[in-house]
């Protein structure tokens, strides 16, 4: 049985766990690698025999660890024993080693026998340790060598327990750790920074935590939010700012949300000059593992590529940049289809109807242009020439031409008159007449597609 | 003994080689681009696999639509029914009972309407590494010969065809795609309806300069001669009652398409 006591080295201040490696940042890092973490007083312990070897040994595992921690820009202090705390005790060792320099440590890096011990690292030394010093205790064994039922009557029956425990004489009885349920972290820095752009560093460092939270809890986030911490002059109430980045398909993988964060970065500006960065993740799913289809790649992976796209896309040039259209029941061409941003909830996109008997234009102007009348003829680069039609097409309609500021209530009534033209240079025209409002005798002509 | 005896002959076996070497480069090089007159007239008989494929034209509504769509269909149905086609900057919109009328799925169908130029270039290129996306339709008619370059560079690597819309004026440019036709525009015609005049202005592996004449299968073609047709008779009719009186607008003698 091996077990591994952890700590963030430089030691975290106890008052606020913001620094970037922190007592909780540690276990939850922990977590990611094996489910047996707990926590002691003085450390973070995980148990390492049954994980070991899905790592290929304690060393390479311990290296792989190693590398990543560095990578976090943070840095752990280990300590091994058979039991939580014998692990615990050779950290704290090492620990005060390391305080009184490295060539005093040497010694101490022999890894004491479990009886070897200072009896102060053992977690029933505040309540007694004056005692046992004035008696002499120095180690582990010497309390050992007394009679159990004296320590017992003497110390109480909690300080047997506790060495027992300490010697895996008895089950350890610590509770796991869980990850949390939500993610939220916070990340803080002396100097202020002016801009989104200048945090890469500490977003990183949140996005690969929440990832590892993802990884931990089996989800996927949908959509998280980034607080910005600003400077707090005294007097001004704190400024609210934050950005909501949301995928159209949930995501575990922290370089796909960095790169929409960035998206969504670049369009912002801060409202103060930062000082910390706090990630919430507000909308989870669960993970599901893909399923593999006959061809490469999974099904979900392939969609996320598009969607992660197409959301970086409209991050950075708003919603109307990437579009959709959707077909509506209306007679009017110009109503019966709907353009919809990218991935509105819309109703499920059903087949166009068929709009009417007749020839239909590939492309559609939007909105009509109204074409010059020259000798009762229509001119749109040229004279045009009617080739077919009409087709009449009615509609209750309001504000469908000219914005809507020509328009009478009265002429809601929308008749036209479509036909085919042909041009010199321009191909084959749909054009439509319109009886001009308030005018019943004249008809206004009007551009509105082409065959292509 | 096999001796080359003349010219001709060294030039013909260069020519074999290039032709063998252009197919070895690039396995299948051409799918067929569903209008057989277009197939014939094109050295690999069909759109280039992969690449750009230019097409030059100076206003929107000279059938590109019919000379692409079989090959987006046929690409869609290759994607199993569920590829998007993306259409960067479009310059109007596509009526989508049209697109779904000539059998394209329009569910799926993209519009992006990126706010400049370099954007647009960069998200077809994005575009282009989709795996979900069957096809690439672009307009970017301010590329640069770099954006151009890379498009290929893209299009090549992603072995998958992009269609690229440019202004006429390009043609005087050298460019890397395999294929470039300049849309010249559309003929009317009481006997063929609407037909396309194109110019192959580039081609992998085949001569250039080729002037054609496609005739269209759009549906409306049908509409377009029975129209034709009905005139006629009106014509013959009005001719020999002498009357002369021609409003097109009024009393059109425009058949109404039954």
């Amino acid at each position: 049985m091996t077990w591994w006591a952890l700590r963030p080295w430089p030691q975290p201040p106890k008052a606020h766990d913001s620094a970037l490696m922190s007592w909780d940042a540690l276990a939850h890092w922990a977590l990611g690698w094996t489910p047996d973490v707990y926590r002691l007083p003085e450390a973070v312990v995980l148990h390492a025999t049954p994980a070991a070897r899905l790592w290929g040994g304690a060393r390479t595992w311990w290296a792989q660890m190693q590398s990543q921690l560095h990578g976090l820009g943070g840095w752990a202090q280990m300590g091994v024993g058979d039991t939580p705390w014998q692990a615990q005790a050779r950290l704290l060792l090492a620990a005060v080693a390391q305080t009184r320099g490295a060539h005093e440590g040497a010694s101490w890096h022999a890894q004491p026998a479990a009886d070897a011990l200072p009896l102060w690292t053992l977690p029933c030394w505040d309540a007694h340790g004056a005692a046992w010093q004035a008696l002499g205790l120095r180690r582990w064994g010497d309390l050992c060598a007394l009679p159990r039922g004296s320590v017992a009557k003497r110390w109480g029956q909690s300080t047997v327990h506790a060495l027992d425990q300490a010697y895996g004489r008895r089950p350890h009885g610590l509770v796991r750790l869980v990850a949390p349920a939500h993610f939220d972290q916070t990340v803080h820095w002396a100097d202020p920074v002016d801009s989104w752009a200048q945090c890469t560093q500490p977003a990183h460092h949140l996005l690969q935590a929440m990832a590892r939270w993802l990884q931990t809890r089996q989800l996927q986030a949908q959509a998280c939010r980034w607080h910005a911490l600003h400077e707090r002059p005294r007097a001004a109430a704190p400024v609210a700012d934050a950005v909501d980045v949301r995928m159209s398909h949930p995501s575990a993988n922290a370089q796909a949300w960095w790169r929409l964060t960035q998206s969504h970065w670049q369009a912002r500006q801060t409202a103060a000059p930062l000082v910390g960065l706090r990630l919430e993740v507000i909308q989870t799913q669960a993970a599901l593992a893909p399923s593999h289809d006959l061809w490469h790649g999974t099904g979900a992976a392939v969609q996320q590529s598009l969607g992660l796209l197409l959301d970086r896309m409209q991050a950075q040039w708003g919603n109307a940049a990437v579009q959709q259209l959707q077909p509506a029941a209306a007679a009017l061409p110009e109503a019966a289809q709907r353009v919809t941003a990218w991935g509105a909830h819309n109703p499920a996109p059903a087949a166009p109807a068929p709009m009417a008997t007749g020839p239909i234009p590939s492309w559609l102007l939007r909105p009509p242009l109204r074409l010059w009348v020259h000798g009762h003829k229509p001119w749109y680069q040229g004279p045009l020439h009617l080739l077919l039609g009409p087709q009449r097409v009615e509609q209750v309609a309001w504000a469908l031409l000219d914005g809507g500021a020509n328009l009478a209530p009265s002429d809601a009534w929308v008749q036209r008159d479509y036909f085919v033209a042909r041009s010199e240079h321009a191909g084959l025209l749909w054009v439509f007449r319109q009886a001009a409002p308030n005018e019943a005798r004249q008809s206004r002509w009007y551009l509105h597609g082409w065959f292509a | 003994m096999n001796r080359l005896s003349s010219f001709s002959d060294v030039a013909g076996l260069a020519q074999s080689l290039s032709c063998h070497w252009a197919h070895a480069a690039q396995a299948p090089l051409a799918a067929s681009t569903g209008l057989p007159a277009l197939d014939a007239a094109l050295a690999a008989g069909g759109w280039p696999q992969a690449g750009v494929i230019e097409l030059l034209q100076s206003q929107p509504g000279m059938g590109e639509w019919q000379l692409v769509l079989p090959r987006l269909r046929a690409l869609q149905h290759a994607h199993l029914g569920q590829g998007q086609v993306a259409l960067v900057a479009p310059p109007h919109e596509p009526l989508i009972q049209a697109l779904h009328g000539h059998g394209l799925d329009t569910t799926g169908l993209l519009l992006l309407r990126p706010p400049g130029a370099q954007q647009a270039a960069w998200a077809t290129e994005q575009l282009l590494r989709c795996p979900e996306v069957a096809a690439v339709l672009a307009w970017l008619p301010q590329l640069t010969r770099e954006g151009l370059r890379r498009l290929q560079r893209s299009a090549r690597h992603a072995h998958r065809p992009l269609w690229l819309w440019r202004a006429p004026q390009a043609r005087h440019q050298p460019s890397p795609a395999p294929l470039r036709l300049w849309l010249q525009g559309l003929e009317v015609s009481a006997t063929h309806g609407a037909r396309l005049r194109l110019q192959v202005l580039k081609q992998l592996g085949g001569p250039r300069g080729a002037e054609l004449t496609l005739s269209l299968t759009a549906p409306w073609q049908a509409w377009l001669q029975a129209s034709a047709r009905q005139r006629a008779r009106w014509h013959a009719a009005l001719t020999t009652t002498e009357e002369t009186a021609h409003d097109v607008v009024g009393t059109a003698p425009v058949a109404a398409a039954a």
